[in-house]
Formats: structure tokens, sequence, C-alpha cells
């Protein structure tokens, strides 16, 4: 489904493409030269074992130092309840603390002053999802396990060497007899 | 990923790393006169008492890691990271008895090297060496790398130039003198520490409202108040015996219980571990309160000085600045002494030069302390991944000499075969782990798997063991009340 046949092997451009290039355009146009900003980090394939996430940004062609981002992180693709997680000059933000399911997020970079903002840029999708309770609760069993058994061991084993130890001292104390 | 600008002017920075580092220098110079001797330089004379035995094991624990990632296990797993790393403290409980037996049964030890040769053999003695210099080199890389980090965030030194400093300062003042000078550095580096970590304790308590930061906590991470996180579950009873298996293997605390008197050893390691077990939660709040603070946390390792500095302004930065560079003095030094003590001992000596005399061998410690420098700084330079990455991979290594050592100082019948087969099986199976669930079960699987081998084999083919074997004290050195036999 291209908009233009390609017969001597010029990169197609798909009708996709095209519609996606004409909105920035439109965008671009509409908020007269507002700075942008895209996510660095890659989007996972898969769903993310552990409660905290790195996520990295970048500002587009019209990158300026002293430019300020705006994170906003939601349930939902449609962003119905958005929340700011960040708001500053920083390139990077180190999520904490996220509960299992869907979270999306999306960055935008505005001007210092905030005068001027830029377009929401595309959704970053991840899914948190935990390991296994059965697995954690039988992993902190096995720790119990090792740790006592070696509370044990040391106890046992130290007290034992002190016994020795002092049934040694007596005994050559009573071999060299009185002074 | 760049850095909120520092709290600390860049020229102060300098200033202090300079003064710092002078200072260590100097001190290292004047106790490096002590050392006259292989025994000086090595262990410190064997007469270390207890006010300088409990500083220097505290000293040495409150490493980089606790200052920074403490913080960071309680960003990363919640108020179950911040008490599964106070749980660390257990390694130097457990290793105080451990310290009084080492010290009577090896009069004249010099490594954890020594009793892993004497009492298993070679092949167990190879696996051994290769875990704990391989840890050794982990634990100094995180350490030179936040070095760098620190000063970085603290006072916008570059990081190549902080890190290298650091490096230098600690390289110079044990080159010069050897133990002594790292259990000296280490009491006042300790006393420092404690007065920082107090005095930050006290001005974050009254600038931090519990109520606002929990109220953060809940709408911004609420997954670091659940009880039920998987990981952090799983973390609790890992991290205490990753702490369990580094003190228990590591010639850091080997040669501390050779260097301190008789009857100190075992005082000094329950001491030491007293005063460093309420540090990681005082450290770990700090991470916690970060949201309610407005921090952007950019590398999870960086969250608790980053967070002091903004929360204490300049004054406060002095102080982290202060603490974080004793922290990471103490556990460089110690590591470059003990692990050179290593090298010097069980490779040079037993394997490649063994009638080298005592000029040779403090020459050759000197100059391993110097390459082992060397090597961390060049390692240091990539800043490869966060510090918790690069240490918890030598995690299920460390796991798996736990039993070993400890059943092979108790035990007389632990089977050698078993303990060599523990400690490669244990590191294997929770190398596995460490890639298929996580950083956080492989100490844990290490040290079990460990345990069970050395436990079967111990108890199917025992082997007898005269502890005598393990006092190699020249007969013409040996004082009349410490003649063979004084082993039990």
């Amino acid at each position: 489904m291209f908009l233009f046949s390609n017969p001597a092997g010029i990169p197609r451009v798909s009708s996709f493409s095209f519609v996606t290039t004409l909105v920035w355009l439109t965008t671009a146009v509409f908020l007269g030269g507002a700075p942008t900003a895209t996510f660095v980090t890659p989007e996972p394939h898969a769903p993310v074992a552990s409660s905290h996430f790195s996520l990295e940004w970048t500002a587009g062609a019209d990158d300026d130092e002293e430019l300020h981002f705006e994170l906003r992180q939601s349930g939902g693709p449609d962003f119905a309840d958005p929340r700011v997680r960040y708001e500053g000059p920083d390139r990077a933000t180190f999520l904490a603390g996220l509960p299992e399911g869907d979270h999306y997020f999306q960055i935008r970079a505005k001007t210092p002053d905030a005068d001027s903002a830029g377009p929401w840029s595309d959704s970053f999708h991840l899914t948190i999802q935990y390991q296994s309770l059965t697995l954690a609760w039988f992993l902190f069993g096995v720790g119990a396990v090792v740790f006592l058994a070696t509370l044990v061991l040391v106890v046992a084993g130290s007290t034992k060497a002190r016994r020795e130890e002092k049934a040694e001292t007596t005994e050559r104390g009573a071999f060299s007899g009185p002074s | 990923m760049d850095y909120q600008s520092a709290v600390l002017p860049q020229n102060l920075g300098y200033f202090l790393l300079v003064l710092f580092g002078i200072i260590w220098i100097l001190l290292g110079l004047y106790w490096g006169r002590k050392a006259k001797s292989l025994d000086g330089f090595m262990v410190a004379g064997r007469n270390v008492g207890l006010a300088l035995g409990a500083a220097t094991a505290m000293a040495t624990w409150v490493t980089s890691n606790t200052t920074m990632l403490a913080p960071q296990f309680a960003l990363q797993l919640g108020i179950w990271g911040m008490i599964a790393y106070s749980t660390a403290s257990f390694g130097l409980f457990f290793f105080a008895p451990m310290a009084r037996r080492i010290r009577r049964l090896m009069p004249s030890g010099y490594t954890s090297g020594d009793f892993i040769r004497l009492r298993y053999g070679k092949p167990a003695w190879v696996v051994f060496l290769v875990i704990s210099l391989f840890y050794s080199l982990t634990w100094m890389i995180s350490m030179g790398m936040a070095g760098g980090l620190v000063l970085l965030a603290v006072a916008g030194i570059p990081y190549e130039t902080g890190m290298t400093a650091i490096l230098l300062v600690c390289v110079l003042y044990t080159l010069f003198g050897g133990l002594y000078a790292v259990i000296g550095t280490d009491f006042i580096q300790s006393i420092l520490i404690l007065v920082g970590v107090v005095v930050v304790g006290a001005v974050i308590y009254t600038r931090i409202d519990f109520e606002t930061t929990y109220a953060a906590v809940a709408v911004d991470q609420p997954a670091l108040l659940m009880v039920l996180v998987p990981a952090a579950i799983m973390a609790f009873f890992n991290n205490m015996l990753f702490g369990m298996g580094e003190i228990f293997h590591n010639n850091v605390w080997w040669s501390r219980a050779f260097a301190m008197r008789r009857n100190v050893a075992g005082k000094a390691y329950w001491l030491g571990g007293l005063f460093w077990l309420p540090i990681p939660v005082a450290v770990g709040f700090i991470a916690l309160a970060s949201a309610s603070l407005g921090i952007n946390v950019i590398r999870p390792d960086m969250v608790g000085p980053v967070a002091a500095t903004q929360v204490l302004g300049f004054a406060g930065a002095i102080v982290v600045f202060i603490v974080i560079f004793c922290s990471l003095a103490s556990s460089i030094d110690s590591l470059l002494a003990a692990t050179s003590d290593l090298l010097t001992e069980d490779v040079y000596r037993k394997a490649i030069n063994p009638g080298a005399n005592e000029a040779t061998l403090r020459r050759t410690n000197q100059l391993i302390i110097g390459l082992l420098g060397l090597v961390t700084w060049l390692i240091c330079r990539l800043n490869i991944g966060t510090l918790a990455e690069i240490l918890f991979f030598a995690g299920p290594l460390v796991g798996s000499t736990i039993w070993p050592v400890a059943a092979g100082l108790f035990w007389k019948r632990t089977n050698p075969t078993g303990a060599f087969a523990a400690m490669l099986l244990g590191s294997l199976i929770g190398l596995i782990c460490y890639f298929q669930i996580g950083w956080y079960t492989a100490s844990l699987v290490g040290a079990a798997v460990s345990m069970v081998i050395v436990i079967t084999t111990t108890l199917l083919w025992p082997r007898d063991f005269d502890w005598k074997t393990l006092d190699e004290t020249p007969p013409d050195a040996m004082e009349p009340s410490t003649q063979k036999g004084a082993s039990s």
C-alpha cells in the first residue's frame, strides 16, 4: 500500500509515514517552532520484573542546553489521568517504586520561562510484572535455613572450641604444677 | 547522563581533595616508620588493640557501598531494602568468634589463602584465590567509580579527575605505611564517618517532615512501601549472605584478625558490627525522602549523596564530602593492603619464589599495591554499569565460600574435595540465577548450594584433620606459651 510506484528502486514512502510527516509539519507551523523532545530509552518488549526503570530523553534538532522538560505519567494510553513526574532541565530520571500494571509516559520540551511548550512525544509503554511470590517466599525460606544453619555452626563451633581451650589451659596449668 | 548542578564550588572540592590527600599521605609516611619488618607491614606487628580494632572493622565496612548502595537499595527495594542492607552487619557478628579461632589456630598466619591451602589443599586453594581476587577487584572498582561519581555530583569535579585522585592518594599511603597506615587512618576515618553521619542524620531529621515524605512515597513510589514485593523479599537473605561471604572469605578481614591481639579480635568485630548496624537505615531513609524533596534521581547509586547535599546545603555538602571521602579511603586502602598480601603470600611466596627473603617480599608487596591501583584505575575509566551491578556480580562467588570457610574452621571432618566442589558449583549455579532470576538471588543460591555440598560430603566422606597443620610458625620463632599443642 504505497502512494508511489517504485520502478527505479527509490526509497519508498508509505502512506502512514506521509501522513505522520504532514501532521508533524502542521503542528510545528502552528506551535511556531516550539522545542521538541523524544525518548532515547528503547521501549521494553517484555514486562519488567522489578519495580524500577530508567528513562532517558533528548531534545529535537532545536536543542538548547537551557531547555526544560516535563515528564508525565498515566495509567492508560489516552492520558486521561496524567500526573507530572518531573519538570526541570535533566534529561533522565530513575522511576522507583512502580506498582504492577501498565504505565504510560510522555515527554515534552519547554523554553526555560515556560512561554513555549513543544508537543507531547509518542507515549512510552512500560509493563511492570513482578516475579512470582511463591518463588520469592521459597528463596526467602532457603535463605532463612542457610542463615540458621550458619548460626548454629558458628555458635556451636566456637563454644566447643572455647571449652577445649579452657580444658587445655587447665591441663597445662596442672601439668606445670605450683610455681 | 548529566547531573544537577553541584552544591560545592569546584575550587572548594579540589581544596578538600588535596587537603585530605596530603593528610592521609603524611600519616602513611608517619606510620610507615613503624613498619620495619614484613610482619609490621603486612599485619601491623600483630599487636592491634580494641579501640583501633573496632574502628578499623567499622570503617572498612562503611564503604562507598554503605553510603551509596544502601540508599540505592532503599530506592529499588523500599523498606525491605533498607533493612536488608543493614543485615550485612551479621557478617561482622558471625566473624567475631571466627576471628578469635583464626588467631588461635594460625598465630603466624598472613592470609585467608594460607588457611584454605593448609586446610583443603591446592585445588580448593586455586578456586578460592580466583574467587577472592575477582571479588576484591570488583569491590575496588566499585569504590573507585563511586569516588569519581561522588566528587562529580557534590563538587562538579570531572569523574576521571576525582576517581584518579582518590585512587592515587590511597595507593600512596598504603605503599608507604602498609597495614599500620591502613589501621591508623581507619581510626581517624571512623571517627569522622560517625560524627558526619550523626550530624547529617540530625540535620535531615529536623528538615524532613515524615508525614510529607510518607505521602509523597505513597503517591509516586507506592511499591517502596509494599511488604510483598518479590524482589525485595528475595533480596533480604541474599544481602545478608553476600555480606557474610564477603567477610568470611576476604583477606581484608583475615589480615585484621591476624593483626589484632589474641583476646581482642572477637570483641573488635562485635563492636564494629554494632556501630555499623544503624548507618544503612539512616542513609537509606534519605533516599526515601528524595521524592518529597522534589529531587530528580538520575542514577540510583547517587541518590544518597545528591539528596543529602541538596537538603543540607553548603555546610552539609562539606560534611557529606568528608564522610564519603573517608569511607572510600578506609575501604580502598584496606583492599589494596589485603589483596597485595594475598598475592604476595599466596602467589609470589608460595608459587613463584618460596625462598624469597623479607626485603624481596616487601618490595614485591609494594609493587603489587601499585599494580592493583593501576589495574583498578584502568577499569574505572570505563565507568561501566551501576555500583550494584558491578559488585553483586561477585555475589554468588563469595556466597559459595561461607560454608567451606566456617566449616573448615570448626569441623575437623570437613572434606577437602567437598569444599572444592562447594565453591565451584555454588559459584556456577549462583551465577546462573544471577542471569536467569536477578542479582538479588545469586549470593543466596550460591551459599545454599555450597552449604548442601559441604554438609553432604562431610557426612558421607568425613576426613580427619589435625588443627596443628594450620600453625606455620617456625620452631625458633615460637613463644613458650604458644608451642604446638596450644591449638584446640
